[in-house]
């Protein structure tokens, strides 16, 4: 049985003194497939809409409901909590701790009394996140991505139909962030995911369906191809043999050394001061780009 | 095992272990004394400082910390466990570290034949250090979870002790600040209103676990 998240009108505003942040700013948002991706760049308010969904933070104004619960109330919050598993983006440990006696101890916070169910339910995450090898050794000698596999298995001990990781790459590397998405996409089968990010790659390997948040606002909602569709058209290739890079309103989503010279890959509406510019097939991180632009936001590109 | 067994078991594990340094060290410090003041009067004096001033000020700085200084936090706020468990699973280590050193401490004065009957029968004895111990867990809790900040409570809840101790005069003699004076059993033992300042220091160590409470389910301010 899955279920499904209901946003209306969700505004979150952080004050403090006359500053006043608008993290949220009217989200409207529906989610009820597998696996769903959140992308943002840093700042976008993703952490803050986790939070909310994950009842640890309330709104300022607008609705939420999960799985049937408006969790504007105290023990819709506590109901909700029940059925969810949490990855937050700062995950702290205790580093005294070994994997085992930690997931044991968040299964004990969620309600799981029976030792002998425990026990074995333990055992069955630390083997679906592959870590039986490792169980009873201490956190504190654990890598980043041992970590955060022992993030998921805390957030899946209890079963839950509603499974929130926020930005769960980040900091991985390279070979741990495809074990960790691969993790992810075998578990969407049984319950919903709500992936965060700002790694486009997390999104496209992952994600059917998917929204950008930026400033506090969904600039889209559909699935990763039709935002790379989006760009169809507007992506380019430059090879110059000088080192300036090309600008004129152009965004450079990625650049590669060649023996001829420099070759970009530009975004943008029409390459005008590049003859040589030859039309490119756009890939999602084109589409993210072609989007940020065409919504006047900034966004990190490969330019540096 | 029994599941709030295993939970203590976690709690106290799960710490950091300069928490349980601390208290063993001012136990052993107290000890060293009793053994070089031994046969004098001021073995009496330093045993009924360690019990009435020195166990309630170590648990009222730890429960400043018991919650805030946790690594998981953001983990353990998203589980439906409900405020007030959470509190009293961090606090129950604390508390018993207190008693324990608390007992030991007498255990080893008998020991030594240091005669602490002048502080009472043993159920008297033991007020002594419980009942202010009681009021600064309750404080350091409460003020932890006001400036959103296990040091900033540690501090203020210590200086909430200094003041105390400095004000001494102040305390004894005002109607209402005597009943929550910390160190009532130390000055004035015979006082007929010895029990009421006790009750009082358990009462105001109660009220400020439940506005601790309250306060902890703003779970946002402490991440
Ligand atoms: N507790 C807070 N107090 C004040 N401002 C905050 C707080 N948390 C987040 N913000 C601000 O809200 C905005 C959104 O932050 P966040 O939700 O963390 O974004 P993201 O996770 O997408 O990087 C940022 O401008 C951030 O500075
Ligand atoms: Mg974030």
């Amino acid at each position: 049985m899955t279920i499904s998240i209901q946003i209306n009108q969700l505004k979150k505003t952080y004050r403090s003194g006359a500053k006043a942040v608008h993290a949220l700013d009217g989200v409207d948002l529906d989610i009820n497939s597998g696996m769903f991706g959140l992308l943002g760049p840093n700042g976008a308010g993703k952490t803050t809409l986790m939070r909310i969904l994950a009842g640890i933070a309330s709104p300022t104004s607008g609705r939420v409901v999960v799985g049937g619960y408006d969790i504007s109330g105290a023990k819709n919050r506590a109901i909700v909590k029940g059925m969810l598993g949490y990855l937050p983006q700062e995950l702290g440990l205790y580093p005294e701790l070994t994997a085992r006696q930690f997931v044991d101890y968040m299964a004990i916070l969620k309600g799981m009394d029976d030792a002998r169910r425990r026990s074995a339910r333990v055992s069955e995450v630390l083997e679906m996140v592959g870590l039986t090898a490792q169980a009873d050794r201490k956190l504190k000698g654990f890598s980043g991505g041992m970590k955060r596999r022992a993030g998921i298995a805390q957030a899946l001990v209890n079963d839950p139909r509603l499974l929130i990781v926020d930005e769960p790459t980040a900091g991985l590397d390279p070979e741990e962030r495809i074990r960790f998405r691969n993790l992810l996409v075998s578990l969407a089968s049984e319950r919903i995911i709500l992936l965060s990010t700002h790694i486009v790659e997390d999104i496209g390997q992952t994600c059917r369906d998917m929204a950008v948040l930026s400033r506090g606002q969904i600039l889209f909602r559909g699935s990763p191809n039709a935002l790379t569709q989006a760009a169809a058209g507007h992506v380019w290739t430059v090879t110059t043999a000088e080192p300036r890079r090309p600008d004129n309103g152009l965004s450079v989503v990625s650049m590669l050394h060649l023996a001829e010279g420099v070759q970009y890959r530009l975004v943008g509406v029409h390459p005008e001061s590049y003859p040589g510019a030859a039309a490119a097939q756009p890939g999602l991180e084109d589409g993210y780009v072609w989007l940020m632009k065409e919504k006047n936001q900034a966004v990190e590109t490969m330019a540096a | 095992m029994n599941a709030s067994l295993v939970t203590l078991r976690y709690a106290v594990f799960s710490r950091r272990a300069d928490q349980y340094w601390f208290p063993a060290a001012f136990l052993a410090l107290f000890l060293i004394m009793l053994v070089i003041l031994r046969g004098s009067v001021n073995a009496f004096t330093a045993a009924q400082a360690y019990l009435a001033a020195i166990i309630p000020m170590l648990a009222g700085i730890l429960s400043a910390y018991a919650v805030l200084d946790d690594p998981a936090l953001e983990l353990m706020f998203a589980t439906p466990r409900p405020s007030w468990r959470l509190l009293l699973e961090r606090l129950a280590p604390i508390f018993l570290v207190s008693l324990l050193t608390a007992l030991g401490f007498q255990g080893t004065a008998a020991g030594l034949q240091v005669d602490l009957s002048g502080l009472g029968n043993f159920i008297v004895t033991q007020l002594i250090w419980f009942c202010p111990t009681a009021a600064l867990m309750g404080l350091g809790s409460l003020l932890a979870f006001v400036l959103a900040a296990p040091t900033g409570g540690a501090l203020a809840v210590g200086g909430v002790w200094i003041a105390q101790v400095i004000l001494r005069g102040w305390f004894l003699t005002h109607p209402l600040a005597r009943h929550v004076y910390l160190f009532y059993s130390i000055h004035v033992p015979e006082d007929p209103f010895l029990p009421v300042n006790q009750l009082s220091l358990v009462g105001l160590g109660v009220f400020c676990l439940i506005a601790a409470c309250w306060l902890l389910d703003r779970q946002e301010r402490y991440i």
